[in-house]
């Protein structure tokens, strides 16, 4: 498994998840999820270390608007590749509710989705596919760089309306 | 000689070539080819499943979703029971561009 | 037309070496056919009974002649030496290599086509009325905003892994040529009172295993809202369309299951935040008109609106009268005419065409037709803008091709999916049928005495051949390992849209034709006079007549 930040493979995780039984942990940087989160949403309040996010496929923002920028890292998990929920989670979390914090995709995360993934904002990937992994470490990891559509990240404006070039 | 039973069930592995998309057949040999009657027949239902497990794994790169189809021997020809199956190794039994030239030469 | 630019050329052509990559990278093994299909799919490329099937888009059916010159030479280096036209206005090449695919999709890019996004979980080709800029009862081209849409569309960052395909449909007519109403979102283009331009909106139509029409959402959507609206639809159907289930994942079940109330409210809300925060979406009227002067009307000449060659030479030849009496339709301009170019020849696989046919069509609308033909989804081709003095000319051209059938819209143009014959679908042949029944049918008398009438077949539940909406349908289904055959009467696509009713059991591949003819026979007995149409003797009298007449003991 390989973690891919801002397109640098990170060697450590400084995230982890919060135990399954037991209380979250206030001293470091602990993922939990939304239920857990909405349930323990005052206790966690006082932490002191970042707190993180997670989304199963399925789950969206509803409850949590208020909250959006109390996390620094918000992980959409992708069951299957083709389950596309996530494209649209990532969009509203950074362009409704301003998430400026890491967004990661986990899961079944393939290197042909990647470059969509990155126009609706994530930045760091969680990757267990073998060529996805070698593909991103060298940077071979591109897709068209002529878009039709604004995207949830700046791309330079090209000429006309909604064109937009990004770097690919 | 055993004389086989009637309904003796008879297995080929067909899939579609990676490459061209044609319908290829899985010989004894361990290749895939166009002409059925070099398939390898299983007459089992385990040993068609095996053979298939088999395909699944040797051929992902060669040929696509390798299944079974089964066949029976009518005048020593190796011919599919389902229809579906029958089109795949004879072809489309209409030939559209015979008869669109046809048509256009009666015009 | 539209005419690419620098971007479009540049995008198309970084899409094309991006899929070469991702096909060699099948075919080196690197990518799984499990991870390789949704990307295909992605470029129209789809795996058949036979071969590789490739379905090339046309956008809105429109095409130039140098377009069509390309597709008769693809279809004669590539493939078998003819392609077939499809009920979402598209060519579909059945004997194609994926080795070849790449070199396919780079002679398209050299002519401003692809074959992005003509399959897989995505929005698929913008359809549009055939005779868009020709039509005399037009209030507006919708093809500006089939353009834009297309545009938008294309590898949509966050619509490209939806529960399942998404089709849009815009007619800018009342009379609804592009079957808006069974399409995930149908757009009808329109005037409000103070003559702005919007659109009256529907969602959740479709075909399919579980047809239905779908529902108003929006009496007039401001033109400008256009890609806004659109968006909260498609984030709606993204995050709560059905995952669990194939069958029931088309934004029509969404809408069946959640009920059209609640989903507007959901849609609107979107709608609503994302206008607040993205102007981006919003569709200014510079840029309507920017796409829209590529739509411009073409040079017409000033011309009487009858044309005293075209009368004399009916006169003289009977075949041309029957042609002109059928196939041509009223056009906005005095003097010329929309002329419907019949790919269903009588015992003929439908909507089918040679290279060679493709050449015939391109030199004549390159002549005859300011270089325009388009596809309807009937699977018949058009050239919109003909002068009526031309007609004679082109009509004679035609015939010599092979393609001067003179029955728009009669029985004999049928519609047919590919069907067993070709289709990895399929649970029965199409086109067998349809060729049976186009001889039975084949007498020009016979034709006219039974007068419009729309017969589609699907060869299984997919319905790509559009049998709910036919008049008369047939679906193919397989019944104890063989072919049968169900009658539906009643459908119609159109804005008066009405899905077919299964009238009985089915029928066998001997007796369906004999049925068929069983039902045409009693409208014809039971019809008020021959100008009532078999689709309003069929909603005046009901099944029962029908249902009686197939099903009833023989004496």
């Amino acid at each position: 498994m390989a973690l891919f930040v801002n397109g640098a493979l990170v060697g450590e995780d400084a995230w982890t998840p919060a135990p399954a039984d037991g209380p979250i942990p206030a001293d470091r940087p602990v993922i939990v999820g939304k239920a857990r989160f909405l349930a323990e949403r005052d206790s966690l309040a006082s932490r002191n270390a970042p707190l993180g996010l997670r989304l199963e496929a399925g789950e969206d923002l509803d409850g949590l608007e208020a909250d959006i920028g109390r996390f620094a890292l918000v992980v959409v998990r992708f069951p299957k590749y083709t389950d596309g929920r996530g494209y649209s989670l990532a969009r509203l979390l950074r362009e409704r509710h301003g998430f400026t914090g890491e967004l990661r995709a986990t899961g079944d995360v393939l290197r042909d989705q990647i470059p969509y993934m990155r126009r609706c904002g994530f930045d760091s990937f969680e990757i267990t596919h073998e060529p996805t992994v070698r593909a991103l470490a060298e940077g071979r990891v591109r897709g068209v760089s002529h878009h039709y559509q604004p995207s949830a990240v700046p791309e330079r404006t090209a000429g006309l309306r909604w064109r937009r070039v990004s770097a690919g | 000689m055993m004389k086989k039973p009637r309904s003796a069930t008879q297995l080929v592995i067909s899939a579609n070539d990676a490459g061209d998309g044609r319908t290829v057949y899985r010989t004894a040999d361990s290749r895939w080819t166009r002409d059925i009657a070099e398939a390898r027949i299983e007459t089992s239902q385990a040993g068609a499943e095996a053979l298939l497990a088999i395909c699944t794994a040797d051929s992902a790169v060669r040929v696509v979703d390798p299944y079974l189809v089964e066949v029976v021997i009518q005048d020593g020809h190796v011919r599919p029971v389902r229809y579906r199956e029958l089109i795949r190794v004879e072809g489309p039994t209409v030939d559209p561009l015979t008869d669109l030239l046809s048509s256009r030469d009666a015009a | 037309m539209y005419r690419y630019d620098e971007f479009d050329r540049a995008f198309v052509n970084e899409r094309v070496a991006e899929f070469s990559d991702q096909v060699s990278r099948r075919l080196s093994g690197e990518l799984s056919e499990d991870q390789f299909k949704p990307l295909r799919l992605m470029n129209g490329v789809y795996l058949q009974l036979h071969a590789y099937m490739l379905r090339i888009a046309i956008p809105y059916g429109t095409l130039s002649s140098r377009q069509l010159r390309k597709l008769s030479f693809i279809a004669r280096t590539y493939d078998r030496g003819w392609g077939h036209f499809t009920t979402r206005q598209n060519l579909q090449f059945n004997w194609i290599s994926l080795k070849d695919v790449p070199e396919i999709l780079q002679h398209l890019a050299d002519v401003e086509m692809h074959a992005i996004q003509t399959s897989g979980n995505c929005i698929r080709n913008v359809t549009a009325d055939h005779f868009a800029g020709a039509a005399a009862d037009e209030v507006a081209d919708p093809r500006p905003y089939a353009e834009i849409l297309r545009q938008w569309s294309s590898l949509h960052p966050e619509f490209t892994f939806l529960p399942r395909k998404f089709k849009l449909a815009v007619t800018g007519a009342p009379n609804d040529r592009a079957a808006i109403q069974v399409h995930d979102i149908g757009l009808e283009l329109k005037r409000d009172a103070a003559g702005a331009t919007g659109f009256a909106v529907w969602v959740g139509g479709g075909q399919g295993r579980t047809p239905m029409i779908a529902k108003k959402v929006r009496d007039f959507l401001p033109e400008s809202e256009l890609l806004a609206y659109c968006t909260a639809i498609l984030r709606v159907y993204n995050l709560y369309g059905r995952r669990d289930n194939k069958f029931k994942a088309r934004i029509k079940i969404l809408v069946h299951e959640t009920g059209i109330e609640e989903l507007k409210r959901d849609i609107e809300a979107e709608y609503e935040a994302l206008r607040a925060e993205n102007l981006e979406l919003a569709v200014p009227a510079e840029e309507v008109e920017r796409i829209g002067r590529y739509f411009a009307p073409p040079a017409f000449e000033t011309r009487p609106a009858v044309s005293t060659v075209l009368e004399r030479a009916r006169l003289l030849d009977p075949d041309l009268a029957a042609f002109v009496e059928r196939n041509l339709t009223a056009h906005k301009q005095p003097g010329y005419a929309a002329l419907t170019i019949s790919l269903k020849g009588i015992g003929l696989p439908p909507g089918d065409a040679t290279a060679e046919q493709m050449e015939v069509v391109a030199d004549l609308a390159e002549r005859y037709s300011f270089d325009e033909a388009r596809v309807s989804h009937e699977q018949n081709l058009v050239l919109p803008h003909v002068r009526l003095d031309d007609v004679p000319a082109v009509f004679a051209a035609l015939k010599a091709a092979g393609l001067g059938t003179a029955n728009a819209g009669l029985v004999t143009d049928i519609i047919a999916c590919p069907g067993l014959d070709f289709c990895a679908l399929a649970n029965a042949r199409s086109i067998p049928v349809a060729q049976r029944l186009s001889e039975r049918f084949g007498s020009p008398a016979r034709q006219r005495e039974i007068g419009d009438l729309k017969l589609k077949i699907s060869g299984c539940i997919n319905a790509c051949g559009h049998h709910h909406v036919g008049h008369i349908g047939i679906l193919g289904v397989e019944r104890k390992g063989e072919e049968f055959y169900q009658i539906t009467l009643g459908g119609s696509a159109d804005q008066s849209c009405s899905i077919g009713e299964i009238v009985g059991k089915g029928f066998s591949s001997d007796e369906i034709v004999d049925a068929v003819e069983t039902v045409v026979d009693t409208y014809i007995r039971l019809r008020t006079s021959p100008q009532e149409t078999f689709i309003e003797a069929f909603r005046r009298l009901g099944e029962a007549p029908f249902r009686e007449a197939l099903y009833a003991e023989a004496v």
